[in-house]
């Protein structure tokens, strides 16, 4: 069993929060925010260019806020705020400590990374190619490694959270069932394994398309497959955000759903 | 028992359903299959819908079909001589190229007649659609398309492009003309 000091108790909701565990809680979803704030700025750009009246942006720039905009929001803010539903949802929830946290803060930095790259190589100007990046419409190769780099990240904190989950029955922190709202987490995280997986199998081919290793990638399978983790990626939120809804009913108005 | 502690016992699904708790589940679920079953429905009843029909196609092969076609029935030229307007034979196969950031050429069919109109990209990914019917088909380099068009209502149509195909996409805008044949 782990040091009691890791452990504090919020003296506002009684929740019991492993130190490690908040602390990675806070940097994900202060992630997620800030790229939350970054996409609603390109949102209002385009807007403001859509908007007839006013046509802020040429098009190339336009191009440019609305790819940005896509990963940002969809991808980039979302991921990041479940990764902390995730930890909060094991950790806080079963009161045990996280699985390896030293794991978790090397996904932490390789989504960061990955993100922030992303969002360089859209700047640049050469990858304006939307979220979707259509083959064989090409972005520069760091835009795909970008992506890479935030999926390994994400999939390293998908299993963080299953083996807090082993953690926490092993050492018995909780009896019977998990909670509902951590039931709602467990399945965003399953999704999101087969939605990384297929993110991976159609972006690591495509990197190595845009560096040359790869002579040609058939564009209907490319969008069939890309699909696979657009889709599912949504879906990914559905779960979460059902199980986020519960939580908050419980946690601030004290809701019993049963 | 609370959603965020671990239910108080280890079976705990085992208890009778509330009626309003049964009520939505029912209408979720009608909702649901109602939802799954208009997508076949659509498919087959809809009048948007293409049928689907696609051979694989290099972009060099597709084009030479269109130029034979191009040099065979050009009537004449718009947009400073860039855009031939081809009047080819009912019933013939047609070719429709779309590119960075042109649809090429010009169809003039007639009304009521029957037409196999093929459609592929020579570059990227572009999505055919023609305005103001709104009929919609996503077009990918090496795939030809195909299309059996029998046109009900005369007029100048135009062809938009709707999938993003880099810097120019929002300027490509195609035409077709549909006359009433006397």
């Amino acid at each position: 069993m782990a040091n009691t000091t890791e452990y504090r108790i919020c003296p506002d909701s009684g929740l019991q929060f492993h130190k490690p565990a908040e602390t990675l809680m806070k940097v994900n979803a202060v992630a997620a925010v800030v790229f939350l704030l970054v996409g609603g700025i390109l949102a209002l750009l385009v807007t403001l260019t859509r908007w007839p009246a006013v046509h802020l942006l040429p098009a190339d720039s336009f191009y440019q806020a609305l790819t940005a905009h896509g990963l940002d929001m969809l991808i980039f803010w979302i991921i990041f705020f479940e990764i902390a539903v995730l930890y909060f949802c094991s950790s806080t929830l079963l009161r045990c400590r996280l699985a390896t946290p030293r794991w978790a803060w090397l996904g932490f930095a390789l989504m960061l990374i990955g993100a922030v790259t992303t969002n360089v190589a859209i700047l640049r100007g050469r990858s304006s190619v939307m979220m979707t990046s259509y083959v064989p419409m090409p972005a520069e190769p760091v835009f795909y490694l970008g992506l890479i780099l935030f999926a390994v990240g994400a999939l390293i904190g998908c299993f963080v959270f299953f083996g807090t989950l082993v953690v926490a029955k092993a050492e018995r922190t909780y009896e019977g069932s998990i909670p509902l709202v951590t039931f709602g987490a467990l399945t965003a995280a399953i999704i999101a394994i087969f939605t990384i997986a297929s993110g991976a199998i159609i972006l690591i081919p495509t990197f190595l398309w845009s560096i040359g290793y790869i002579s040609y990638i058939d564009p209907l399978m490319y969008r069939t497959i890309w699909w696979a983790f657009g889709h599912s990626s949504q879906q990914i939120n559905v779960a979460a955000h059902v199980a986020v809804w519960y939580a908050i009913a419980a946690i601030v108005f004290g809701a019993k759903p049963m | 028992m609370s959603a965020i502690l671990p239910p108080g016992r280890a079976i705990w699904w085992k208890q009778p359903l509330d009626r309003v708790e049964g009520m939505w589940i029912i209408i979720a679920l009608l909702w649901c299959l109602i939802m799954f079953f208009m997508m076949p429905y659509w498919h087959v009843f809809g009048k948007q819908n293409t049928p689907g029909e696609a051979y694989r196609i290099t972009p060099a092969a597709f084009q030479a079909k269109a130029q034979e076609v191009v040099d065979k029935y050009t009537v004449r030229t718009e947009g400073n001589g860039q855009f031939p307007v081809v009047k080819p034979p009912a019933g013939s196969d047609i070719y429709l190229i779309g590119r960075l950031w042109q649809w090429w050429p010009i169809y003039e069919l007639d009304k009521n007649q029957t037409y196999r109109l093929h459609i592929s990209s020579m570059d990227w990914q572009h999505g055919f659609s023609l305005q103001p019917d709104n009929i919609n088909l996503q077009i990918s380099p090496g795939y030809d398309m195909v299309v059996t068009v029998k046109p009900d209502k005369s007029g100048t149509y135009a062809i938009i492009c709707n999938e993003y195909c880099g810097i120019g996409h929002h300027t490509m805008v195609g035409r077709m003309y549909i006359v009433d044949n006397k």
